[in-house]
């Protein structure tokens, strides 16, 4: 896809032009901010106030203690009394508590890490894992700071089993009231526990690891930084669609009904160019449509109310984060800008377009409200979910210490997703343009009626592997990398139905596309693949299973779970990947760029930046093997490096 | 540059298997006026599409100046103008914007194209609208402005659907006018009408088209001889009769 950059500006130029000479553009960007920019200004207004307002609730909030293994009922009596008010007393803390008293745990032993000490004892003389903590620690930590309902903690390190945390409702001042009600107590109650230490178990003060109170807390300005985060989050996709949704429509549904389509199309100018043309114009205007709100904003905080919004907060961010939210900014608007397009791909006329925009509306706002219910927060599995990653973003950038390798990654992330909708969107064009295409688009993808004239084309394989990866996300997500069996293979599961789906849909002969040899071309290869991967397993079963009871009893079920995950794992993903992806991919491009391209959608789905490199590097590979030998040497290579990697990590 | 401008090879086109040109093979020459002619739906409009690249064969083949679209879509045009009735400029451009844009993206410099546009505005009366938006005018000028656009790269191949179709007089003796000078120039043009004047005006040579099918190809006198009708109306109503009995 060869770009012409006099071209491609000469294009651009005239998209400004119109765009600037439509009234309705003036409107949504001139008029509609001076009525909906008050608006917008007392909602950030009262939103500030949220803080004073749970101030005022928090004086009734109530105490919630819970505790580990066995109860000091008569500490908990001494709590209700003091107070003078009734405990609700939790007898199975959540597993995010006991994630805290770990890492809480985790803090206090770092100090003897850093000397070299491999166990530590309590005051009972129990001795305490540390490795086995910090795993455990390592592994919750992520987990942990997205809890934001824990306030006040505290820990007596003395009887790790008896951890107490007190839970409050949200806000600053719940914590610090709570701190000044328990804190004399829980002094107390540590008093007495050394005391008890150091008289019934006849330990000498230095023998005692010095005991503190910890007091955390993990809500302070972040949540209302997420909540404004969220909002700002709406309303810019809000004004977003506002200013480019009409705009959209002219620029693509507009040239066909006025006619002008074939007057550009006349030209020396590819297709790609002219809608490159009108997606930069289309995100330029979003961009500028939001100055007159920030401008309003910003004259209102100043002269009129300084505490509008923690303006001073937002000040000194500096120009570093404001580049950054710029660039965010900037992504979103590719993602509403694509799906404005993608949108304007359906419809026939401008009538009918202006039917989908509460679909659009709820395509791109309730990804954001489900972050935000979810309670999700920023981190690298959350920055692939597009749009929801936007809020995230903003909530993560206001924060004292943003992630930015996580912003890097959602830049990344949406840039990726909108050129992708762009791709599929001017491929529908295309066939509405000039009846037919090199890559089928949507409109025909969707058109059941004409499913015979289909041939499998990337437009296809773009969709599945949209479908492909955010099955595996919603997997992981509910999954938290759990590694049973029927939760290994569901991504596998996911991938053979969306694979059987396309196959179904655009009516392929299974035999084409899984380039099956004759059995003489099968040959040496394809055989001597299943040899060895039979081997492995036999290894599997008979060598390893000595090693693996080094961890405990083995089950029977093992090695046939493992040679069926291999198996399965392996036809799903040569399946979809080589037989479909790569093969679509082929019908548009050369060997390496299909392969490069198929090989970064396959390392993508890992999820995990450390199996991404090899997977890509192995994907390439496959693509190779799939070109010259079809779709059982890719099965057979796959199963048995699959099978390999998992006797290698078992060993 | 090849005496050939154009050479089509089993031309199909289908829409949702519906054949709406079928194994066209034709070659248009440099020098010479074709008119493509046939009913409504006899697939003119579908072929000249085609020909300008607008249209996606779903088969066949087409050379212009011997380059294929597939490789050389750029190339081919840079030196090929298409217009029908059914193409307007922007409404909200004036003329002249239209036309630079236009230009630009043909390859003129800007030099080029201030040449460009006097010449255009002498020859079809351009300078009183060239500062109007296109929305603005009236629809004899909005014609004009249109073929100067389609123009502004001073193609050698020119392919007209239908352009003077509800023009009037003036106007449509014009833009006549002008396609016989450009044939005097040895550009090749091919169009199509419903305007038997027009024809009879213009073509050297006749493609009659039916059912998306091409069923004559002669010259403007052959074609009348063998139908020994008294003008070119009745000939062509005894021809298409003809084929309909077939």
């Amino acid at each position: 896809m060869r770009i012409d950059g006099t071209k491609f500006l000469l294009l651009l130029k005239k998209e400004i032009l119109l765009v600037l000479r439509d009234k309705s553009v003036l409107f949504a960007n001139l008029i509609l901010p001076l009525l909906l920019g008050p608006l917008i200004i007392i909602l950030f207004s009262d939103i500030t106030k949220l803080d004073d307002l749970k101030k005022q609730k928090s004086q009734d909030a109530p105490l919630v203690i819970t505790y580990q293994g066995q109860a000091e009922s008569s500490f908990i009596d001494h709590l209700e009394k003091t107070l003078e008010m009734p405990l609700s007393v939790l007898e199975n803390a959540p597993s995010d508590e006991e994630q805290l008293q770990l890492y809480l745990i985790y803090e206090q032993i770092a100090p003897h890490l850093r000397n070299r000490e491999n166990t530590i004892h309590d005051l009972n003389g129990t001795e305490i894992d540390v490795i086995d903590a910090i795993t455990q620690i390592s592994h919750a930590k992520e987990k942990l700071f997205t809890q934001t309902k824990l306030h006040l903690v505290f820990v007596d390190r003395a009887d790790q089993t008896k951890s107490i945390i007190v839970l409050y409702e949200k806000s600053d001042n719940d914590s610090s009231r709570a701190f000044k009600l328990i804190d004399p107590l829980l002094k107390e109650y540590k008093d007495n526990r050394v005391n008890f230490a150091l008289s019934e178990k006849m330990v000498t003060m230095a023998e005692i690891i010095p005991l503190s109170i910890e007091t955390m807390n993990l809500f302070d300005k972040k949540s209302l930084i997420n909540i404004i985060g969220l909002i700002i989050g709406i309303v810019i996709v809000f004004l977003l669609i506002l200013s480019t949704y009409t705009p959209s429509f002219g620029m693509t549904i507009g040239e066909r009904d006025q006619q002008t389509y074939k007057t550009i199309l006349m030209n020396p100018v590819t297709l790609t160019e002219i809608f490159l043309s009108k997606f930069i114009c289309l995100t330029l205007l979003g961009i500028f449509s939001l100055i007159p709100y920030l401008i309003q904003y910003l004259l209102f905080s100043l002269f009129i109310d300084s505490a509008l919004f923690l303006i001073n907060e937002i000040l000194s961010f500096g120009g570093f984060r404001f580049l950054w939210f710029i660039l965010l900014l900037v992504s979103i608007n590719f993602i509403v800008s694509a799906l404005t397009f993608f949108f304007s791909s359906f419809a026939r006329t401008q009538g009918q377009a202006q039917v989908f925009l509460s679909t659009l509306m709820l395509l791109l706002i309730v990804p954001v409200a489900a972050g935000a219910y979810l309670n999700l927060e920023l981190n690298f599995l959350t920055s692939f979910i597009p749009v929801t990653n936007f809020t995230l973003s903003l909530g993560n950038l206001f924060s004292e210490s943003p992630a930015y390798l996580s912003l890097i990654n959602v830049l990344v992330t949406n840039t990726i997703l909108s050129l992708l909708i762009f791709r599929i969107s001017v491929s529908s064009f295309s066939v509405q343009w000039k009846g037919s295409s090199d890559s089928k688009g949507l409109s025909d993808l969707l058109n059941f009626k004409n499913r015979k004239t289909l041939t499998l084309v990337p437009g296809h394989a773009y969709m599945a592997f949209a479908l492909v990866f955010l099955g595996l996300l919603y997997v992981r997500l509910i999954n938290d990398e759990k590694v049973e069996f029927l939760g290994a293979i569901i991504p596998s599961l996911i991938m053979l139905v969306v694979g059987l789906f396309i196959l179904w849909y655009s009516q392929l002969k299974l035999r084409d596309i899984l380039r099956l040899p004759s059995m003489n071309q099968l040959g040496f290869d394809a055989v001597f693949s299943f040899v060895v991967a039979l081997s492995s397993a036999l290894i599997l079963i008979f060598v390893a299973k000595d090693k693996l009871e080094l961890w405990g009893p083995i089950s029977f079920a093992l090695p046939i779970e493992t040679f069926l995950y291999a198996l399965i794992t392996a036809i799903a993903i040569e399946f979809f990947f080589r037989a479909l992806l790569y093969k679509a991919l082929r019908t548009s491009y050369h060997f390496l760029p299909a392969a490069f391209l198929c090989a970064a959608a396959t390392a993508v789905t890992t999820l995990s930046s450390a199996q991404m490199p090899w997977t890509f590097a192995g994907a390439i590979a496959l693509a190779f093997i799939y070109e010259k030998r079809g779709f059982l040497s890719c099965l057979f290579t796959h199963f048995f490096f699959k099978l390999t990697l998992i006797l290698y990590s078992l060993l | 540059m090849s005496a050939t401008a154009i050479k089509i090879n089993n031309l199909t086109k289908t829409y949702q298997e519906i054949p709406a040109v079928k194994n066209l093979s034709f070659e248009i020459k440099f020098g010479a006026i074709t008119a493509l002619l046939g009913s409504n739906g006899a697939g003119k409009s579908t072929t000249l599409d085609m020909m300008a690249g607008i249209l996606k064969p779903t088969s066949g083949t087409i050379e212009i100046n011997g380059l294929h679209y597939q490789d050389h879509e750029r190339e081919i045009k840079k030196n090929l103008a298409y217009l029908t009735s059914h193409m307007n400029l922007y409404d909200k451009l004036t003329v002249e914007e239209s036309l630079k844009f236009l230009g630009g993206l043909k390859g003129l410099t800007n030099k080029d194209l201030k040449v460009r546009i006097e010449e255009l505005s002498a020859l079809f009366s351009l300078s009183t609208i060239l500062k109007k938006t296109f929305s603005s005018l009236s629809s004899g000028q909005k014609q004009r402005s249109l073929v100067a656009a389609s123009i502004i790269h001073d193609p050698q191949i020119l392919i007209f659907d239908e352009v003077t179709a509800s023009l009037d007089l003036v106007v449509a003796k014009e833009i006549m006018d002008f396609l016989k000078q450009e044939k005097e120039r040895g550009k090749a043009i091919i169009f199509s009408t419903h305007i038997p004047s027009e024809v009879e005006y213009l073509s050297d040579r006749i493609l009659l088209l039916e059912r998306g099918q091409l069923v004559k190809d002669t010259s403007y006198q052959e074609f009348m001889s063998k139908t020994q009708a008294t003008n070119l109306t009745d000939a062509f109503y005894d021809v298409l009769k003809g084929l309909e009995r077939e």
